[in-house]
Formats: structure tokens, sequence, C-alpha cells
């Protein structure tokens, strides 16, 4: 056990002894830092909104409405001003609010009003999705042909009447937030960043070996095989969530500098761009999940890598394959298919049921669509998107049974891969990777 | 006593039969393995460190497989291939320590230990901070010697282990195996005569995948007593020998030479009797007439 930990050791080395991943980490670090410190927030704005914050009240409510009501019906006294927004001259209205001290953007104030009443209308449909699941179950109760039917309903009905209260947020910096969990683009720039990262460093961790000759000594000894391909998985899938969780905690702290993050807890749909989020679970959670489907993900990539290394020996074509599926797999997530995925396979929209009840021929169409390889490079778009599907009667989240996927997958890469790596070489592969390596002494992160 | 058996073992490539029904115990003491280029010496020493299997055939050590006894067998190894690479980007001293935790010596103190004792053996200790990337390829091949000990084997196997050596360090290398050569079997494949003279207990020859002679130190004398003859000859009776006999060594001494003929009869009424050395003996099997 302390001979894996020490090989461990060395492996990790090997990996952050290469220049280009210190460079790169650096870089990509920086450049989330740089975007997401560039917020332009019109304080106007945030002074609204700082007053409606938190848990929605009738209180809060009653004060917008009311003070709108009163500007609209000329009851209330309103002072204009020019303002100049985006190189544009505006004029906007401002309007006394005492009980909040000061004046406020009359603008604004209609805008707060839109997101708490949109967020009241989500409470309004919870309690309607609830009385729907709770019917439909009675309807379906006890019949075997629709066990299926019961079972999706009774977990809508668990799952809405046990989700916490929503919070109104503040849209300025809670939507960059939303921007950096991925919900406004199909495929997160930064995740990809983080698997070009993890890619180049961990190219050659298969290959090194063999490149420079260093194989036939690695072979026939002690530790040479079993143990030192669990250190370089260990090594690898470290690296991964190393370096992606500083990628996501510079964008994290700097988000944090600049937005008010104290409800990261509150229930997730109290983004309003996650109010489909099919699960209940905090933002928080939610970030957390998501890094470790990420890591899930990046892990595919190395174990994908790491295969091509042990068969060709040559940590371009590690790298080469690697680099075709991923460029492969965001091509597929930028078709049409895919953009439109979740229009074609549930035609749903934010609402959990729909007033039809049978579910029966859809779900069947669901299962044969869940294959879109494009759908890989958009995880995000799972938590967006309520989608379960019949497994065996039971329904089951499309998010899950797609990690599941990427976790039985992971385990046959990395059984394969053990497989080659402890089996017995070829004289002609020995022997060949020691010549080429003193002829390919620079190849691409080859400076171990 | 270790016996390391190996019992008919063959390899065949797609085209070549690179090693024929080879039967050989090793035992302790040093075991000098010569032969030229190709004879299968490089193929012979991976089945025996289990880097290749044999296509047919078997390697026993004690009595049991080493297929079957995996990492335990490992364990017991040390091994210098014909050309070794390591990291350019780490020191001396840090690849035989990363050496040292792949043989598995655990202990931090102890796996130092070694390496400063080897790095000292084989005059690299005040070149062990530096990049093996800086080291000549002399240096490297001492570090990859040093390494070969590491983890204290009792199985240790050097191929072509003398190649960009100076002659000064050749005979460093000889010394250091004599001093390590107790209690343990050291192999030495090559086709260099002097690295094996005068250190090696036993001498195998191997030629084109079969094995020619196993024989003990001193007993080429026997081998080749009436077949090692001297002769002194101008230039042109030099050439007209040469092609139809192997000369083991030229003397230039002005205007005539004198030559070491390896012949099973005398080449001449002339010629003397001579004690054959090694050289004779590994001329007269691979040796060519008109060389």
């Amino acid at each position: 056990m302390k001979g894996l930990w020490k090989l461990i050791g060395y492996e990790w080395r090997k990996i952050w002894i290469q220049p280009v991943v210190w460079i790169l980490l650096v870089l990509f670090t920086g450049y989330g830092v740089y975007s997401y410190s560039h917020i332009q927030v019109d304080p106007e704005l945030k002074q609204v909104y700082s007053h409606i914050t938190g848990p929605l009240t009738q209180e809060t409510y009653e004060t917008v409405t009311t003070t709108l009501q009163e500007v609209e019906a000329g009851e209330r006294p309103v002072e204009e001003e020019t303002v100049t927004i985006g190189g544009e001259e505006l004029i906007r209205q401002r309007v006394e609010i005492p009980q909040w001290g000061g004046s406020y953007v009359v603008g604004y104030l209609e805008q707060a009003k839109y997101d708490m009443e949109g967020l009241m209308d989500f409470e309004n449909d919870r309690v309607r999705i609830v009385e729907q699941a709770q019917r439909n179950m009675q309807k379906y109760q006890n019949r075997e042909d629709r066990i299926y039917d019961y079972r999706y309903n009774e977990l809508v009905y668990n799952q809405s009447s046990n989700r916490g209260d929503l919070i109104l947020l503040e849209k300025t910096g809670w939507w960059n937030f939303t921007e950096f969990l991925g919900v406004m683009r199909p495929v997160n720039f930064f995740d990809l960043t983080a698997l070009l990262l993890c890619m180049v460093a961990l190219c050659s961790l298969f290959t090194k070996d063999d490149e420079c000759g260093f194989t036939p000594v690695v072979r026939c000894s002690y530790l040479g095989r079993g143990t030192l391909l669990f250190a370089k998985m260990l090594s690898g899938f470290l690296f991964c969530v190393v370096t992606l969780a500083i990628l996501r905690l510079g964008i994290l702290i700097t988000l944090a500098v600049n937005t008010d993050l104290s409800y990261v807890t509150a229930p997730v749909q109290s983004l309003s761009n996650f109010r489909s989020c099919p699960y209940n679970i905090s933002i928080l959670g939610m970030i957390v999940q998501q890094f470790f489907i990420t890591v899930l993900f990046l892990l595919f990539f190395f174990l994908l890598g790491a295969l091509a290394g042990i068969l060709a020996r040559r940590n371009y074509i590690s790298l080469g394959v690697q680099f075709v599926v991923a460029v492969v797999l965001t091509a597929l997530s930028l078709r049409p298919d895919a953009s439109n995925y979740w229009n074609m396979i549930t035609n749903k929209t934010s609402n959990m049921v729909l007033p039809q009840t049978d579910y029966s021929q859809m779900v069947g169409e669901d299962i044969m669509k869940i294959w879109n390889p494009g759908m890989v490079m958009r995880i995000n778009e799972y938590y967006d998107h309520y989608d379960y599907v019949n497994v065996l009667g039971f329904p089951v989240s499309r998010l899950t049974l797609f990690v599941s996927w990427l976790i039985l997958l992971n385990a046959i890469l990395f059984l394969i891969t053990w497989r080659l790596y402890t089996a017995q070489r070829s004289d002609h592969s020995l022997a060949k990777s020691g010549k080429k390596g003193r002829h390919h002494e620079k190849s691409v992160a080859h400076s171990v | 006593m270790m016996e390391l058996t190996l019992h008919g073992v063959s390899k065949q490539y797609k085209n070549k039969l690179a090693l024929h029904e080879f039967n050989y115990t090793f035992q302790n003491g040093i075991y000098g393995l010569l032969g030229p280029n190709g004879a299968g010496k490089s193929t012979l020493i991976k089945i025996m460190v289990h880097l290749l299997d044999p296509t047919s055939g078997k390697v026993t050590l004690d009595g049991k497989e080493i297929g079957s006894l995996k990492a335990s067998y490992r364990r017991k190894i040390g091994y210098l291939p014909q050309s070794i690479g390591m990291y350019k980007n780490f020191s001396g001293r840090d690849m035989l320590l990363y050496i040292a935790a792949l043989k598995g010596i655990e202990k931090k103190s102890e796996a130092v230990a070694q390496v400063d004792r080897f790095l000292e053996m084989v005059n690299l200790q005040d070149d062990a901070k530096r990049k093996v990337g800086q080291y000549s390829g002399g240096m490297r091949q001492r570090l990859g010697i040093a390494q070969a000990f590491l983890g204290d084997p009792s199985i240790i196997i050097f191929d072509e282990p003398t190649a960009g050596l100076d002659p000064k360090e050749r005979i460093r290398f000889k010394n250091i195996l004599s001093e390590m050569a107790s209690e343990r079997m050291i192999l030495l494949a090559t086709h260099i005569v002097s690295d094996v003279e005068q250190i090696a207990d036993h001498i195998l020859l191997l030629k084109e995948g079969n094995l020619l002679l196993g024989i003990e130190s001193g007993g080429q004398v026997e081998q080749m007593t009436g077949k090692v003859w001297s002769l002194t000859v101008d230039k042109q009776q030099y050439e007209i020998l040469a092609q139809s006999y192997k000369i083991s060594n030229v003397a230039n001494l002005g205007e005539i030479l004198k030559i070491r003929i390896v012949s099973d009869t005398s080449p001449s009424p002339e010629a003397q009797e001579e004690v054959p050395t090694l050289d004779d003996l590994y001329i007269y099997y691979f040796g060519e007439a008109g060389i």
C-alpha cells in the first residue's frame, strides 16, 4: 500500500513537472476570472433587488405593486432623469418608496414585479401539479397495466410536495451565476478548457515510458504492472478533480466577490432558468453534483486517452484520439437535433405534468431518443428539463441514466486498459518504442 | 542454492526462430553469455526476466514457473536492458529513487541509502543532482547499471552493459561485478569478450538461437587445445592465409606480421601451438575466414 502511494507521488510529479500544464492552468483560470469579473451592474437595479431578494413575502409584493399602481394612476409623483446607458441617452422615471427609503427606477420596479409574479405563478403551478399528480395516482392505483404511470405521478407528487420554499434572487449577479452553470449556452466553455488541460497533461502518462525506452525496466520491476497502473489511474483521476476544482473555484470566487451568494442553499428552482429542474436539490447541491458529473466526463476522456496510449505508445495519438472524440461530440451537440432534443422527446415546457394523462406512447419514443450522443456535451441541460424514462416500470431520470452509462463506460474502459497494460507484450512492441524514443523526444507535452 | 532453469525454451517470431530449444540451469555466480549481434541474447534475456513469453518451453525458479510467481519473481530481478531510457527532467538521484519505489523499497531511509551507495559505486555521486538530460551516454549507462542493483536482487541480468563506457569505466564495472557477485546470479550478455574475461565463472556461447557451448571459466583451454596457432608471415602470406583461416589476432611487427590462427589443423609446418584464450574460443565459433 505504501508502495502504491509512493508511486502515485511520482506519477503526480511527472504530470505537474510539465511546463505546459502550469501555463494552461494559469491561462484558463485567469481567463475564467477575467470573464466573470467584468459584470456591468446598474447600481439602481441592485438597489431595487436588495429589498426584494430572499423569501417572497406578501408585504414586499404589495409594496412594489401598490407603488406601480399609484404611479400609473398618477397618484404618486415621479421624477424624470436622463441617463446614458450603452452610449445611448435614455429618460427614465424615479419614484419615492418611503418604506424602503429613497427613490427607485420605475422600470426596475416593473422588472421586479415581473420576477415576483413569475415566482408566484410557479408556486401556484406547483399546487396544481400536486393536485393533478394526486388525481392521477388515484386513477392508476392498483392497475397492473399502468404501474409506471402510477409510480411516475407518485414521484412527481413527492418531489413537488417536499420541495423547499423558493427564494427570489437578485437578477444581475445570479444571472451571471446561471451562465456559469452553463444554462446560457449549449456547451459549457469552461468545462471544455478543463477537458483540454486534462487531455494535454495526461496524454503522456501511459506513453512516456515507451517513448523514452524505460518500459523494460518498469515492466520487470516488482510494482511495475498492476500497482503502477493503479498509481497512474489514481493520479490521472486526482488531476481531473484538482484542476477542475481550481478552474471552477477561480470563477466561483470571482462571482462571490461581485454577487451576494448567501442564498446558495436555496432550491435550484429559485433560479429562473432552472424552474423546470426535476430534482429537489439546492443550488450548492447542483454545483457539487455537476462538478462530479464533469469529473466522470473528464475521466472518460482520460481513460480513452490511456487506452489509445497503451495501444499506440505515442502521446500525440493519445491526445489526438481524445481530441477527435471531443470535437465530434461537441459538433454533434451543436446540431439542431441536439438543440431541439428536449422539445422532440417531451413536447414539454416547464410543466412537470401535462394535462394529458396517457404517457405510454411518449415513453416509448423517449427511450429511443436517449442515445443522442450530442447530448453528452450538454450536461447542464439535464437540470433544466423535467424528463423521466420508463426503466423496467420505474421512472428513472434521464440524468441518472446518462451518469449510469458514463460510470459503466468508464468501468469498461478501465478494465480493458488494465488488461492491456498488465498483459505480456510482444518483442516488437518492447523494442520499437525504445528505438523511436530517441528520435521522438519532442512530442506534445513531452518534457518529463 | 537458487536455480533458474530454462527447459527447452524456444522463441519464434514471424520469419525467424530467435531461440531454439534452450536448456540450461543458472545458479549463483557470474555467467557470460557471448554471441554476435542477432544471436538471440536479448530474446533469451527478455524471456528470463519475464518481459516475453517463450513460444514453447518454460522457465522455472527453484522448480516453479516464473509466470506463476508473477510479482514475487520480479522482486528478485535486476535488469539492465540493451538500450535504457530515463526521464530527462529527473535528476540521476530522483530517477534511482523512482526505480527504488518501483522495486518496492518502501522505507525512504533504505531507498536513500541504497541509491547513495550505488551512485558512489558507479562514480556518479557528484552528478547525482544533475538532470539525466544533461548526462553523457556513459553516465546514463552507469546510472542504468546502478539501478540494476537496487532492491538487492538475487538475479541480475545485464544486456550489453559496457556500451558507451570508456576503458576505465569498464574496468570499474568488472570490479563492481566481482564485488557484488556473492550469493547471487549475474548474467552478462555481450559480444565483447573482454567484458567477461577474468570475471565470469561460466561462459555460454549462443549462435543463431542455439546454445553452442556452456563451459566453466578456463574451460576454453580444454575446448581449444590443439586449435590455436601463431605464425610469423609477410603481408602477402597473410592475405592468402586470411582467405582460408579464422584469424583471432594480428600484430604488426614492421615488415612482418605475427598472426594468431584458430583452426582444427595446423595452418603451416612453421606454426606454433598456443594456449587458447576466450577470444580464440569466440573466433572459433563465430569468426569467419576471409575477414
